[in-house]
């Protein structure tokens, strides 16, 4: 079985919310006034108690909730600032680290000494001269057998 | 109204259904049987992956001074789709890159959205482009490798290409462990070439490469490669090496090849100057050889210490006539003037009495004809013909060092084994490896085998010294230290038929000390000098190595050996 549909009372467009809960309000001033010695509905005043408590609770649940979610945040995105800091300084080091090899093995190649002191008049002994601890006399230069050829040619 | 004929609505329903199966069988081959290679190929497309290069190990000497190290650099690229104006960015770009602006010019106008401007430059470089914020430009993470002692052991270390791999030497040869591991990144990107947002974007950072350390002493390889250039010119020899090793261990000290080069800018070079002629080429030892045939002769007990024959000046061989290096009557030898006048005909009748299957296998227990197991790339074995090749003269002619080839490393290893008691050991180049946290992995001992007994060692070890303090080697004396060693001077095989060239040689001296107690082989060979004999030309140059191993090595003297027997008035 069918019903006919209900026509819904239209809201003339011109009449905006405003002017609509104006309406109601109207409505409101028509009907009797309430007494003022007569207490109020015991379930409007229970409704109110309730939306107060609620509203509490979920005061204290919220705010220190909403409160950790920031300064957690906060907390992460600082360190998430001195991890990048860090890893920028650990980069920086590094590539410090390796001019610095760069420069000490380059400083301390034997050809750069060996110019340098030969630049400054140093130069390796010609000889070496054993002593011994009997209380021989040091031998002879080494240099001596430079000069030394075999008589019959080296083969 | 007339409807159509039924043929005709049944027709066009046919052709329809043909027309959507077509589409849907077209459908189902694209999103089914060919769906994963459409998405690889449509992934390709938009997927750039970079390869992030690790950092190359490093190579050190044995007190962990740097040898070959690898630097910060950034290659530069180009994405040409970004690049407004190819000439302008090519005129800017060209004295900084060093680079010609035609070279640039034709990158910058490629159709591809990657172009390598140029690899590997230093930060100071890529760090003037990149203020220019020149679009189209980027760079990518580099390492460069550098070589600070410049041509120091350049043979033995070798270098690495553009890419980073190793191409020759131990660069070469320990190329997966030095590489480390590359990293990988992959973007993907829209049609212009940029990063898709949430997009495919994952980064694998790669994993340096592990270090080597080597046996190899910077200062000694510096002084024995000057005093092998200063040989050569003085010598005017064409080309020389240097081998200085611990007779114990089998650690190579120095390794040098004259003439070398810079493997900063090893394409400058020569490419026949990157051979590491101390193992990779093969020479007829000559004389240096006898030691052998000495060592093989009192192992076997062959001719006695004290007995003398009479030693003529040439005699017949087959159908050849082999001779001393000069005239003499026929003289009265022992074995130790035998060695100690490096007389050729005195070495081919102790060899006769050796034989010629005894003096094979002495060869071969030396190590001649194959490979030390150095681990260098390219090593060459040597060539020492089989027991059943040889031919009547063979047995003559290898006894004083012709017919044969060996390297100069392998020679060095011969004398190795007299200063070590007559136990062969393995040469070696590399003490160990660091890892990238710093911990050291000690490569493992050297293998070693008993060639010889240590008296038949001590023996030919008091011949050695005796050849250097009154024989063909006085050049190689050092006053307060007994030398043991032998000269050589070998004449030069031709290359594409038998024979030798004539009046040129090679000229070597291989000994170590203090004889009583060595503790360095030093093998020196100078080829084709002017002054031909091993006793004139490399003798010196031993000396000067040898004075320079006592003091850098603190090497004690020791005390003299007794003289072997000789037939030779004693002065």
């Amino acid at each position: 079985m069918s019903v006919p549909a209900r026509r819904v009372p239209e809201v003339p467009e011109w009449l905006d919310g405003e002017s609509a809960r104006a309406g109601t309000a109207r409505e409101a001033a028509e009907r009797p006034p309430r007494s003022p010695d007569a207490p109020p509905p015991p379930v409007a005043r229970k409704r109110k108690m309730h939306h107060l408590g609620f509203s509490v609770l979920a005061t204290i649940l919220v705010a220190p909730m909403l409160l950790g979610i920031v300064s957690m945040n906060a907390l992460l995105a600082q360190t998430s600032f001195r991890i990048d800091e860090a890893e920028r300084r650990v980069e920086e080091l590094s590539t410090e680290n390796l001019s610095l090899l760069h420069e000490q093995a380059r400083l301390s190649a034997p050809g750069r000494i060996a110019a340098w002191a030969s630049r400054n008049g140093m130069r390796l002994p010609d000889d070496i001269r054993s002593l011994h601890a009997s209380g021989g006399a040091p031998a002879a230069p080494a240099g001596a057998a430079d000069t030394s050829l075999p008589t019959e040619g080296g083969r | 109204m007339r409807r159509p004929p039924l043929q005709r609505l049944v027709a066009l329903l046919a052709l329809m259904v043909l027309a959507f199966g077509a589409i849907f069988v077209r459908l189902t081959v694209l999103q089914v049987s060919q769906a994963a290679s459409f998405r690889d190929r449509a992934l390709d497309q938009r997927l750039r992956t970079v390869e992030l290069p690790a950092t190359r190990g490093q190579i050190l000497d044995r007190a962990r001074e740097p040898l070959a190290i690898s630097l910060e650099a950034r290659d530069v690229y180009a994405d040409p789709a970004y690049v407004d104006d190819p000439w302008g960015t090519a005129t800017t770009l060209a004295p900084i890159l060093e680079m010609e602006v035609g070279d640039l010019v034709g990158r910058l106008t490629q159709e591809t959205t990657f172009v390598y401007l140029a690899r590997q430059v230093d930060l100071e470089v890529a760090g003037r482009v990149e203020r220019l914020g020149l679009a189209g430009i980027g760079f990518l993470e580099a390492s460069k490798r550098y070589y600070p002692a410049g041509s120091l052991a350049a043979q033995v270390l070798g270098f690495v290409g553009i890419d980073g791999d190793g191409l020759s030497g131990l660069e070469l040869r320990y190329d997966d462990l030095l590489a480390g591991l590359p990293g990988e990144r992959a973007q993907e990107l829209d049609p212009h070439g940029q990063p898709i947002l949430g997009g495919i974007d994952v980064e694998r950072e790669p994993i340096e490469g592990s270090s080597l350390v080597t046996t190899i002493d910077r200062e000694f390889q510096y002084q024995a490669e000057q005093a092998l250039a200063d040989a050569v010119v003085a010598n005017h020899a064409q080309g020389g090496t240097v081998i200085a090793m611990d007779p114990h261990t089998g650690d190579v000290l120095a390794m040098a090849s004259y003439p070398w080069f810079d493997p900063n800018t090893f394409e400058d070079a020569h490419p026949w100057t990157y051979r590491n002629r101390a193992v990779t080429d093969a020479f007829e030892p000559g004389s240096t050889n006898k030691v052998i045939t000495a060592a093989a002769a009192v192992d076997r007990r062959a001719i006695g210490l004290d007995q003398v024959i009479s030693v003529p000046w040439q005699m017949e061989v087959g159908e050849f006539t082999i001779h001393d290096a000069h005239v003499h009557g026929v003289e009265r030898m022992t074995l130790g003037d035998i060695i100690a006048e490096s007389s050729n005909i005195g070495t081919v009748m102790v060899a006769d009495r050796l034989g010629e299957s005894a003096m094979a296998s002495y060869l071969a227990r030396f190590g001649l004809g194959e490979t030390t197991g150095i681990s260098f790339p390219g090593e060459a074995p040597g060539i020492l013909p089989p027991l059943y090749r040889w031919t009547d003269t063979s047995l003559a002619t290898i006894a004083y060092g012709q017919g044969i080839a060996a390297t100069p490393l392998q020679m060095a290893s011969v004398y190795a084994t007299i200063a070590n008691g007559g136990r062969w050991v393995q040469p070696r180049l590399v003490l160990g490896t660091r890892g990238p946290d710093g911990t050291f992995e000690t490569a493992p001992t050297s293998p070693t085998r008993r060639v010889v007994s240590a008296d038949t060692a001590r023996t030919v070890t008091r011949m050695l010294a005796y050849a250097v303090r009154m024989g063909t080697g006085t050049n190689a004396t050092i006053a307060g230290y007994e030398v043991a060693g032998k000269t050589g001077t070998a004449r030069i095989p031709l290359p594409d038929r038998p024979g030798y060239y004539e009046g040129q040689y090679v000229a070597s001296f291989i000994g170590f000390l203090p004889a009583s107690d060595p503790q360095i082989v030093i093998a020196v060979i100078l080829d084709r000098p002017v002054t031909d004999y091993g006793g004139i030309a490399a003798a010196p140059l031993f000396q000067r190595i040898a004075r320079y191993a006592i003091t850098r090595l603190g090497i004690a003297p020791g005390h003299p050996l007794r003289t072997p027997p000789t037939a030779q008035p004693q002065p």
